[in-house]
């Protein structure tokens, strides 16, 4: 047990920006990525006697990091529409920001938005290989998908994505 | 603009690291947890194994047609008729064996989805059982 605290509290030094970060870029939302961030750390320090391979420690946490942010976003989105629903009043959703913000027009803003509009195996496609700068294989590990799918679905992805934000490819 | 410097506007995003006091206060949090000191053993395999156990012996009662007694209405009488069910009950036996050891071996026994279906197969045994003592 002593064994396991140490090793928690090494992962965590170590991970836990990664994990937020990855979090931020999927959510957009400040709050969920706290949310996210704390779920996967009590997976993690659950799950920690299962990880054999120390060296695939890093994919191993942003795998159960990625479901949990899928998990988490999902139910938050169905909450945000069924609010939306019942107060018969639409509420500000992901990517779209308060007008103050907009206006400011951030470069940031555009791109991050243009993230939040595609689908989740694309978002963590491009949040892995263009904002967290991880190897092809390390991606493939997180998505458990081949590597050779790893790439033909980057390039899809950042085809969309450049189609969103109103770019040529 | 290359896409590598559009995106390095969205890695210096101004919120990109987490609160200081938020950081301290998970690692605490860990440090102290009192999850290390559950057990391995949840609620949902103590529930399905039984389970388990329990829709084997309900397909062996219906398939060999031992101790179940269904209301003379709905018993087969004719050989052809005894054949079919038999030859059914047979059938639903081993395809469920089959899913079984197939959730089993895949390790899927946490689901929710599973535990639902094995949970609806007991209240089938039991509607059957009070149907046919009704």
């Amino acid at each position: 047990m002593h064994k396991n605290q140490l090793q928690i509290e090494q992962l965590y030094d170590a991970y836990h920006r990664d994990v937020y970060h990855f979090a931020l870029y999927y959510t957009n939302s400040k709050q969920e990525a706290e949310d996210i961030t704390q779920e996967t750390f009590l997976k993690v320090l659950k799950q920690l006697h299962h990880l054999k391979d120390g060296e695939k420690v890093k994919t191993w946490i942003l795998t159960i990091a990625r479901n949990t942010a899928v998990d988490i976003h999902r139910k938050q989105k169905i909450k945000r529409l069924l609010t939306e629903k019942l107060t018969k009043q639409p509420i500000l959703t992901e990517g779209i920001e308060p007008p103050a913000i907009v206006e400011k027009n951030e470069q940031w803003q555009i791109v991050q938005q243009a993230l939040m509009t595609l689908k989740s195996h694309d978002r963590t496609i491009i949040i892995c290989r263009m904002l967290k700068d991880y190897t092809i294989q390390e991606t493939a590990a997180i998505l458990d998908i081949s590597e050779v799918k790893v790439r033909v679905d980057f390039h899809r992805a950042m085809a969309r994505l450049r189609k969103k934000v109103g770019r040529r490819n | 603009m290359e896409d590598r410097e559009l995106f390095d506007t969205l890695k210096n995003r101004p919120d990109i690291e987490p609160e200081q006091a938020f950081s301290s206060s998970l690692r605490r949090e860990l440090e102290n947890n009192p999850k290390l000191k559950t057990k391995k053993v949840t609620v949902a395999p103590l529930l399905t194994i039984p389970m388990t156990i329990a829709i084997f012996v309900f397909l062996w009662m219906i398939t060999t047609g031992q101790t179940l007694e269904i209301r003379s209405t709905a018993s087969p009488i004719i050989s052809q008729e005894k054949t079919m069910v038999f030859t059914g009950g047979l059938f639903v036996l081993l395809s469920l064996v089959l899913f079984i050891i197939f959730v089993f071996s895949k390790g899927y026994t946490k689901g929710k989805l599973v535990f639902i279906t094995f949970a609806l197969s007991l209240c089938v045994w039991v509607g059957n059982l009070v149907y046919a003592n009704w």
